[in-house]
């Protein structure tokens, strides 16, 4: 009924989350408090056509506002809780002396007092019967014409008679209350207490399915990679193998080598695709380091084949941890750093290669710089390395740049990263 | 003289493969084939090879136990792995059980002559995974068996640095890289084998043999 917007700007951010148990009962105490003080605003003010005093009730007011502004900044209640109930028996005891004692019509203003109590807080609520019992005895004794402090003469017996049985009347309205309250909120609190014992054990079953699927997939994935190693990887081995032998059987026949040659490359570029694929599907491939780290492990090896001088360098790397790539993302950054890695040692003629990572708030950039000279392609070639990569970038949101001079050349890619668990 | 080869690979495709090329370069001499470690370790005197082509995957007895039985009958013989994936758990066991490299099975002639002729050399490569599992097993002793320079090439490795640029921060040559590569190896044999004579000992195992 109330905005949460409203119930939640009055509860310290840190302590806005369902899981934390103080939070269910900042919110009961905090709605109570804003209901009670609409309430005190609007009520007292007809009130005031009858009865002057109701203006002490704006001092209980101010006491609730008081006590929301306490909670926002200390996440805390029940001390204010306390001087606000301390309050409102000055108020409505001193107003009810004022008018009759125990005869009062405020005297109805505390099983109000004893409802909210229950409502705020039960164990407040239970301290609050015996208080009430308390204040209709200060009541009764400082009633006019009461028996019970008057020796038993009288003018009116009539009156000493109604300050008795009201006494008595109120008492057990208290305790009639109080029993009532204490029952209905500890049934409303037990039922609240299964409900949410069924809602844990709803999502402990949910979690263990989710972590049951998980640890199939994960297996699932080591068998791919697994079967990757023993069969397809063994048989890509054989065809290579194989085809390497049948060049050396054809001897000088230009034409069937260059067919040999290709089934050799292709067949290595399958098995180098194959295990980069099988790398994206594993649940750490958009981990931006786990990334940084597959295309380091590709760019040592490849660049140990020449005479070329290559080195990474993570900057801020604790950045880096509990964000995120998009899913899939990693394989085409991998493919676009592999082609780049390849263009520098075939073309550029580079002698020192850098490979850099850094973290910026929603996104991650990766930079490949190398001291070699830039090899403008050729425009007769239609899917060149250069138009791929640039194709991939856009097709997956990545922002692609390539900057050259007479020093070097650098490949930048900037890709969106957020906050997941 | 040619060196002399043998290759043990159960994959006939593969084995036959690798000779044909390795024959046709010229320099080295494919003494015999075989498809598993037994029959390779029961002809390992006739052969007498420089070098073994291991791979891990093998009916009967596994490359890594392979492995540690050629080195044991012939010390000197040069074991490469023939490997799918270079950074595997087993490649790292296989080197710990003195293998001296590996050789990716998809690579291409080049690449494989060189890594023999490396590894013949006194040279050996070494990835960045290896690397890490090396650093991460040495660190688990508390006297370490590497000079300074070596840990600085192994640190490298780790760092995922080629051997230029090592050579380059170290003012060596890409050679002597590759040859302080080879002395990490032979210590990480020597200190798997007292680590293993340890776990031994600790558990009682060698007196209940010898008893």
């Amino acid at each position: 009924m109330i905005p949460r917007r409203i119930y939640h700007y009055f509860i310290p951010e840190a302590l806005r989350d369902r899981q934390l148990a103080v939070y269910e009962r900042l919110c009961t105490v905090v709605i109570g408090y804003i209901v009670a003080t609409s309430l005190l605003i609007i009520l007292p003010s007809a009130l005031l056509l009858f009865f002057p005093r109701a203006i002490y009730y704006y001092t209980l007011c101010a006491v609730c506002i008081f006590t929301l502004f306490h909670i926002k900044f200390t996440g805390r209640f029940m001390f204010p809780l306390i001087i606000t109930t301390t309050i409102s028996y000055v108020v409505i005891v001193g107003n009810a002396l004022q008018s009759g004692g125990i005869l009062s019509i405020h005297v109805s203003a505390l099983y109000l007092l004893l409802l909210t109590g229950f409502w705020t807080d039960r164990g407040v609520g239970k301290v609050m019967i015996f208080t009430n019992l308390l204040a209709l005895l200060v009541l009764a004794l400082n009633s006019p014409h009461s028996l019970l402090y008057e020796s038993g003469v009288s003018d009116s017996s009539h009156a000493s008679e109604s300050v008795e049985a009201a006494f008595a009347f109120h008492i057990s309205s208290t305790v009639f209350f109080g029993v009532f309250f204490w029952i209905v909120y500890r049934q409303y609190d037990e039922a609240k207490m299964r409900i949410r014992l069924q809602q844990r054990q709803q999502i402990d079953r949910l979690n263990e399915a989710v972590a049951e699927r998980t640890r199939q997939l994960s297996t699932m994935r080591q068998m791919l990679a697994r079967d990757f190693h023993d069969e397809t990887g063994n048989m890509l081995s054989a065809i290579i193998r194989q085809a390497g032998v049948l060049r050396l059987k054809v001897g000088q026949d230009k034409g069937v080598e260059a067919v040999i040659n290709n089934i050799i490359l292709n067949s290595q570029q399958l098995g180098a695709s194959s295990r980069d694929f099988l790398w994206s599907i594993n649940h750490n491939s958009d981990d931006p380091k786990a990334l940084f780290s597959y295309l380091t492990v590709f760019g040592q090896q490849f660049y140990n084949q020449w005479d070329i001088a290559f080195s990474v360098r993570l900057h801020s790397p604790h950045q880096v941890d509990g964000k995120r790539l998009t899913p899939f993302v990693a394989r085409h950054i991998i493919y676009i750093f592999k082609e780049a890695m390849t263009n520098v040692a075939k073309h550029s003629g580079a002698r020192e290669v850098t490979l850099q990572l850094f973290m910026a708030t929603k996104h991650i950039r990766i930079i490949l710089e190398d001291n070699g000279k830039w090899k403008t392609p050729e425009a007769t070639v239609p899917h060149s390395g250069l138009a791929n990569m640039k194709k991939r970038s856009m097709e997956n949101d990545l922002i692609f740049k390539i900057y050259h001079n007479e020093y070097g050349t650098r490949v930048q890619l900037d890709a969106p990263i957020e906050i997941r668990h | 003289m040619n060196k002399r080869i043998t290759i043990i690979e159960d994959i006939a495709a593969i084995r036959e493969g690798f000779s044909a090329v390795l024959t046709s370069v010229g320099k080295y001499q494919v003494v015999n084939l075989y498809d598993s470690c037994e029959a390779a370790l029961a002809n390992l005197e006739a052969d007498l090879p420089d070098v073994v082509l291991m791979d891990i995957e093998l009916p009967g007895m596994n490359g890594i136990t392979g492995t540690a039985q050629i080195k044991k009958a012939l010390p000197d013989c040069i074991v490469l792995i023939i490997t799918v994936l270079e950074d595997s758990e087993s490649v790292f066991q296989s080197l710990c059980a003195g293998a001296g490299g590996y050789i990716i099975k998809n690579s291409n002639l080049e690449s494989i002559v060189q890594t023999i002729d490396e590894a013949l050399a006194g040279g050996a490569p070494m990835s960045l995974s290896i690397a890490r599992m090396v650093v991460e097993s040495f660190q688990m002793q508390p006297d370490s068996p590497l000079s300074e320079r070596e840990k600085g090439v192994l640190q490298s490795i780790a760092e995922g640095k080629s051997y230029s640029k090592i050579a380059d921060e170290l003012f060596i040559s890409r050679e002597t890289v590759r040859s302080h590569i080879k002395n990490i190896y032979r210590k990480l044999e020597v200190s798997s084998k007292a680590d293993a004579l340890k776990i031994a000992a600790s558990n009682n195992w060698m007196n209940r043999i010898m008893g």
